[in-house]
Parts: structure tokens; sequence; C-alpha cells
């Protein structure tokens, strides 16, 4: 344990999967509030209705709170591939900094811009260019998001390239972009920012619908988030399995220690998936599990009788840490079944008219469930990075670059002090967040009517 | 020319976007700790629809620099690691200060943050800029930093405070036109104004000393007209900060940091030896094309979102004695 809390590699990667983890957070919550309030307006725009103005209004302070976090704690991360991750940086700035540079541009900056006309500018814009600064706002988010996935996908998966002289030169950038994790990664995050927003709404929404706080307002948003959250929750089900097998395929290693699965299977014989299992690395062995016949071949390959390799035909110095990610997996996989059934739960209460004023509050098992679920919905997005940035290891660059030979030359004490430094910042930001929700919650949405004027654009 | 000196342009001139229109909300945040409290929150709405994006250009000169020249980033981050934590804690006080006003019960303390925040990212900025190209002292004490409290530093804080100083107070004086409204004092503002842009030039100059010290390849050819325009500038500021003016001293504040940033940035290019492992230039190619797709729409879309803040663009009453931000109830 000394060893470990002398060790400034370790305390570099423990700072940046802090940091990581925190910001995460906030680009989730401003990806899905963004996509929520731009359909609220444009719904308010195309019907008149007001009930859709309010929605998109309240929703967007509850942005702002999030996007400053994302800014706060967004800038550190992008500056410690320099401060702590110099080997790094230099190896690979040429794909991966412009990269980051153009997400920076594209993403970052158009959100910047946009951020404030869409916040502060309910009163001053007409409504449909009120509307278009929502649209650049959320473009922003989204754009930031794919870039950002190009990034993490490459080191995933590097293509378009090759390493001389401890440099990653590339050679088709085109490739690079779109590596073969990227049409998969992507479209799983951007779900998963939509799905964990979907139930956070819901688990807020059904929180006031147990106390008969603005009824009519938090129904709209919890059937909003039984549709939303059921339909995306299905389809994160569907990239979920794509990205399995592109794992498989990509990274066996990552596979088997996911599945703490140890030995190959041979032709004829289907691999087992363990439910349950607590890996022994040192035997190289499960010392207790529960298995299922089959059933790993089949999530992997779609066959039952499909390839799977195993643990023990992987270099022990190439295996990522297997605890972790095994239980990490799982606990994302166990989240997104609840999500289904909480979806499906919520649609059949609705279809059988109990999601009405009158009804709602009664539904209390039902709303006490989404309630518990908001936080979870969060932790099945830490969960899935973890499982995807750890089963990584000990691969930086994967097959190409590790981790431990690419950290800046920094001594314990400094990289100590600064990791002490995030980690009161980050608790203390959280608590400043929570804080300031509760009052806004507490404030409530009643207060906001559409503009009957505005100084420009045409009026409403 | 080569992509690398084209690169070394580029990227001078996002360090002039950051410093000249970051100066205006640092600017205007220092200045706040100076003023009542209805005028200081005044002074903050006046600059919430624009500090991100101005923040944000720091980013993108980060990341440029990470993509263009990586072996520099790694280096120059690592070897300055403790002044950049403190960079970053100094930009989240201030983030912090001005988002969080808004929905705070007493935002006095939220607005002081702000202001203090913005100096705190004056002093690390200031001293960043200067160890990178000045160069750090050794010294072990405080991670380093000790070494930091040294004369040498003087010229570049001297500029940045300047800046902030000169730019939050042109910003103050061109809202206070066009609202024309009289909550602030004009004579006051506009003094301040012109101290700070001569402070400015100043600073420039002994900067420009600085990085001319032990060499004889200094650029004069560039350095006297940009001296001159630099001159020439001061004294349309000074004009514009004269009653009579229409319009605003800004774009004249913003000229004369420019002109001081480039005098700079040709001593630089001109006296340092190229760094790092520098190729032909063709792994450069993408960053060019992308940032000449989408930083000319950025820009215009920037240009835009000042014009909201134009005359006649605001309902009634003072332009800025409202806060952009989302009202409290």
């Amino acid at each position: 344990m000394v060893h470990t809390f002398t060790d400034y590699i370790f305390l570099s990667r423990v700072q940046f999967a802090l940091t990581t983890m925190f910001h995460i957070i906030w680009p989730v919550l401003t990806i899905g509030l963004s996509v929520f309030i731009l359909l609220a307006e444009l719904a308010w725009v195309r019907t008149g209705r007001a009930h859709w103005y309010q929605q998109a209004r309240f929703w967007s302070r509850f942005f702002l709170l999030a996007f400053a976090m994302g800014v706060i704690s967004g800038i550190p991360l992008e500056f410690q591939f320099g401060t702590n991750w110099s080997g790094f940086s230099a190896a690979t700035g040429h794909f991966l900094g412009q990269i980051l540079s153009v997400e920076a541009m594209s993403g970052f900056l158009l959100e910047s811009i946009f951020l404030y006309l869409m916040v502060a500018g309910w009163n001053r814009l007409s409504p449909k260019l009120h509307l278009f600064t929502t649209a650049m706002v959320t473009l922003g988010a989204v754009l930031s998001a794919f870039w950002i996935m190009v990034a993490n996908s490459w080191m995933q998966t590097p293509r378009g390239g090759h390493m001389a002289d401890g440099v990653f030169k590339i050679t088709d950038r085109v490739r690079a972009i779109l590596n073969p994790d990227l049409p998969v990664s992507f479209p799983h995050m951007l779900l998963a920012c939509l799905t964990a927003t979907a139930f956070i709404l819901g688990g807020v929404a059904a929180w006031h619908l147990l106390r008969a706080r603005h009824t009519a307002f938090y129904l709209r948003v919890f059937k909003f988030a039984v549709a939303a959250g059921l339909l995306l929750a299905l389809l994160q089900a569907g990239t979920g399995d794509l990205s399995g097998r592109n794992v498989a395929k990509y990274q066996p290693a990552k596979l088997a220690a996911t599945e703490a699965f140890w030995n190959t299977n041979g032709p004829g014989e289907g691999a087992a998936w363990s439910i349950f299992a607590w890996p022994d690395a040192e035997n190289e062995r499960n010392a207790v599990e529960f298995r299922v016949p089959y059933v790993l071949s089949l999530l992997a390959t779609h066959n039952p009788y499909g390839r799977v390799v195993g643990l023990k035909d992987i270099p022990r110095d190439e295996r990522p840490p297997i605890v972790l990610i095994f239980y990490s997996f799982r606990i994302m996989v166990i989240t997104g079944s609840l999500m289904i059934l909480a979806g499906l739960l919520g649609a059949w209460a609705w279809r059988k008219g109990r999601l009405t004023p009158e009804r709602a509050g009664a539904q209390r098992r039902l709303l006490t469930f989404f309630v518990w679920l908001a936080p979870f919905s969060m932790l099945s997005v830490w969960t899935g990075w973890i499982m995807r940035e750890v089963g990584r290891q000990p691969w930086i660059l994967y097959g190409m670059l590790k981790t431990a030979d690419m950290a800046s030359p920094l001594t314990a004490r400094a990289v100590g002090l600064s990791l002490s430094m995030f980690l009161v910042a980050a608790v203390g930001l959280t608590w400043l967040f929570i804080a300031f929700s509760r009052r806004l919650l507490k404030e409530g949405p009643g207060r906001d009517t559409p503009p009957d004027r505005c100084d420009i654009g045409r009026r409403p | 020319m080569s992509l690398h000196d084209w690169w070394f342009l580029i990227l001078t001139g996002v360090l002039f976007l950051h410093l000249g229109l970051g100066s205006i909300d640092l600017g205007v945040c220092l200045l706040s700790l100076f003023a009542p409290q209805d005028r200081a929150e005044a002074m903050l709405g006046s600059i919430d629809s624009i500090w991100h994006a101005n923040q944000t250009w720091l980013v993108v000169l980060g990341a440029m620099l990470f993509g263009a020249f990586p072996d520099i980033y790694g280096e120059v981050l690592t070897r300055l690691y403790g002044l950049v934590i403190l960079l970053l804690v100094a930009l989240a006080l201030r983030a912090l200060g001005l988002e969080y006003r808004h929905h705070a019960a007493r935002p006095e303390s939220w607005r002081r943050l702000a202001g203090w925040g913005a100096g705190a990212v004056v002093i690390t900025e200031g001293l960043l800029l200067g160890a990178l190209f000045l160069g750090q002292s050794e010294g072990t004490a405080l991670y380093g930093l000790s070494a930091l409290a040294q004369p040498v530093f003087f010229p570049i804080l001297l500029f940045l405070f300047s800046c902030g100083l000169l730019m939050g107070g042109a910003w103050r004086l061109g809202g206070q036109r066009r609202s024309r409204t009289d909550d602030i004092d004009m004579n006051l503002y506009a003094s301040l104004t012109l101290v700070a842009g001569l402070g400015a030039v100043l600073a420039g100059g002994l900067l420009c000393g600085q990085l001319a010290q032990g060499t004889d390849r200094i650029p004069w050819a560039f350095l006297i007209p940009t001296a001159v325009a630099g001159l020439a500038d001061l004294a349309i500021l000074y004009a514009s900060l004269r009653p009579r003016w229409q319009g605003s001293p800004l774009p004249w504040g913003l000229i004369l940091i420019g002109l001081v940033l480039a005098a700079c940035a040709a001593l630089v290019r001109a006296v340092l030896p190229p760094a790092g492992r520098i190729g032909d230039g063709g792994e450069l190619w993408f960053l060019t094309v992308s940032t000449a797709v989408l930083l000319p729409p950025l820009l215009a879309f920037q240009i835009f979102q000042y014009r909201l803040e134009r005359p006649g663009k605001r309902s009634g009453g003072p332009v800025q004695a409202e806060p952009a931000g989302e009202e409290r109830p």
C-alpha cells in the first residue's frame, strides 16, 4: 500500500480516472438535457402550448448548472494529457491532439457561444431564433461526444498508421477516425447519455409525484421518461450486444477478463458464461463460479459453439485487472435490465390509465422504483467506462503503447497533492450542484410564461 | 514559410483571442471587486453572455498546441505542473462564482469569488507565460512555485493586469454609452482605461526587452512599424475615451493588445530555436483544413453574439443593468 502511494504513475492513473468519472456526469446530463429541452421547445414552437415552454425553460436552468460543472471538470481533463501523460501526448499528439482540437472548436466552442443565448434569450429572441440557438447547443454537445469517442475508440482499436521512433505515424487519417470501435461505441455512448438522463428526469419527476407537488408538470416529464427510457434502454441493449461482439473480435483480453474466462473453448465446444465468479488470477482459475453453458459463445459470436479466447492464452503481462471489470460489467447489465423493466412497468401503468393527475400519486411502488433507479443510471455509465478503460490495460494505445511507459516524469508528492486537490474539489462541487439543484426544484416550474414580445427576430 | 510557421502564427492568433477577449471578462470581474454590490451584479451580468466562449479559447489553444506541437505541449505542461494545476483551480473558482451566483441565496460572496478567482487567473496565467518564454529558475520549495517569485515576471504580470483593466474599463464605457445611463463615473473609468492602456504599452516594451536579451537577431523591420502602430492606436484609444466619441473604445484596446502580442511573438520566433520533433508539415494538414473550415463560422457566430449586445437589440432599460443570466425569482 505504501508503495502504491509513492508510485507517481499509479497516482497519475488514479487522478485521470477520478477526474474522468467526475467529469462524465456532466456531459451525460448536458447531452441528455439539451436533447430534452430541444424537443420540448420544438413542441412549443409547433403547437404553441405553454406547458412545453415551461418544460424547456425549467430544465434549461439545470442545464446551466451542469454545463458549468462540465467546464470546470473538463478543462483539467484535457490538460492532464500534457501534465501527467506527456509521453503519450508526444507519441500520439498528431492524431489525438488534432482530434481534441477539432472537438474543442466544433463542439465545446459552439456550445459556449450559444449557451447564454439559449439560457438568457427566452425574452429577447424570437421563438424560432431561440430554437436555433438551442439546436446549436445540442449540436455542439453531440459533436463534442462524437469527437471524444473518435479519440477514445482509436485508443481501443488504433488504425490508420504505425509506430515509428516512438511516435504514431498517421498514414490514413480516415481509417484512424473510422476505426472499428467507433461505429459501435459512439451510438452506445450517445444512447447512454440519453438513457441515463431520461431515468434521472424520471426519478426527479417520480419524487415530486409521490409528494403531489406540481403534479401536472412532473407527470408530463414522467411519461416522457417512461416512453423515452424504455425505447432507449432497448436500443442500448442492442448496441451493447454489438459492442460485446466488437470486443470479442478486437480486444479478446478484455472480453476474457470481463467474463473471468480462463480456457479457450475447443471446436464443437461452447464457452460457458459465469453469472457469478470470484477470479483467482494467481492460480488462473475461478475460486467460485456459477456458469451457464454456451451462453458466452452465443453472446460473443452469436453462435453457441463460437470460439472465445481464454485468459491462459494471453501473456500474463498483457492481462487487464479481472475482478474490477468482471463486476463493473455485471452492474452495468443489471442496471440496464432494471431500466427496461421499469420502462415496461411504466408503459403498462400508462396503458391501464393509471398515469393521470388523479391516479399517478397512488402508483407508489412504480414511482419509488424510478426514484431509486435514477442514481443507478449514472452508476451504469461509470461501470461501463470502468470496463472499457480498465479492460484496455495494460495498454494506453491498444497493442502499441503501454500505459506505464507514457507517464510524465513527475514526483509522487506533486501528483499526490494535485490528486488531493481534485478529490476535495470533486466532493465540494458535487455538494454545490446538489444544493443548488435542490433550491431550483424547491422554487418549482410555475413562474415561466411564454413571452408576448421579443427584441430580435419575428414576434411570437 | 513552412506549415509549422503558419501554425505558430495561428497559435499566436488564438492566444490573442483568449487574452484579448478574455481580458474583458477578467477585467470586469476584477473591477467588480471595487464596486458596490448592486453595480457589481450589473457588471458581472454584462459578461454573462460572453465569458464562456472567451474562456473556451484557452481550451482551443491547449488542444491546438497538443495537435500541432505535441512534444512541446507535453514538455511544457509537465515542467509547469504546479502552475497549470493552480491555473485550473483559479479558472474553476471564477467559473463557480460567475455561474452559481444566479441561484445563490446570498450572491455577494459568489460575486467576490468571481473577482478573486479572476485575479488568481491573471496571476497564474502571467507566471505560466513568463516561465514558458522567459525561463524558470530552479527551486524546490512549494513544488517549485517559490522560484516564480522573481522581479523578472513583473512585466508579464503588469501586462496581463493592464489588459484586464483596459478591456474591462473599455467594456463598461462602451456599455454605458450604449445604454445612455449614468450608473458609473465615466471620468474615473476613462482615466482607468487610459492608464491601463499606457501600462500595457509599457509592460509590452519591457517584455520585448526581456525577450530580446542576449541576441542579435532582433526583427527591427517588424518591431518598428508595430511600435509606431501601437503608439498611434494609443492616441486613438485616448480620443475614444472622450465623451464626444461615438462608439466603444473596445476595438482600440483589442488592437493594442494584438500589437504587443505580435511584437512579442516576432521576438520569440526570431530568438527561440525550433523545439521538439518537427516533421515535414504533412502531419498538420488535417488540423489545418479542419481549422480553416471550423474557425471562420465560429468567429462569425461570436461576432453575432457580440452584435446582440448593440443598442436596439435589447429591450428598454440599460443594456448592462440586468444580468444576462437566467433571472432569479
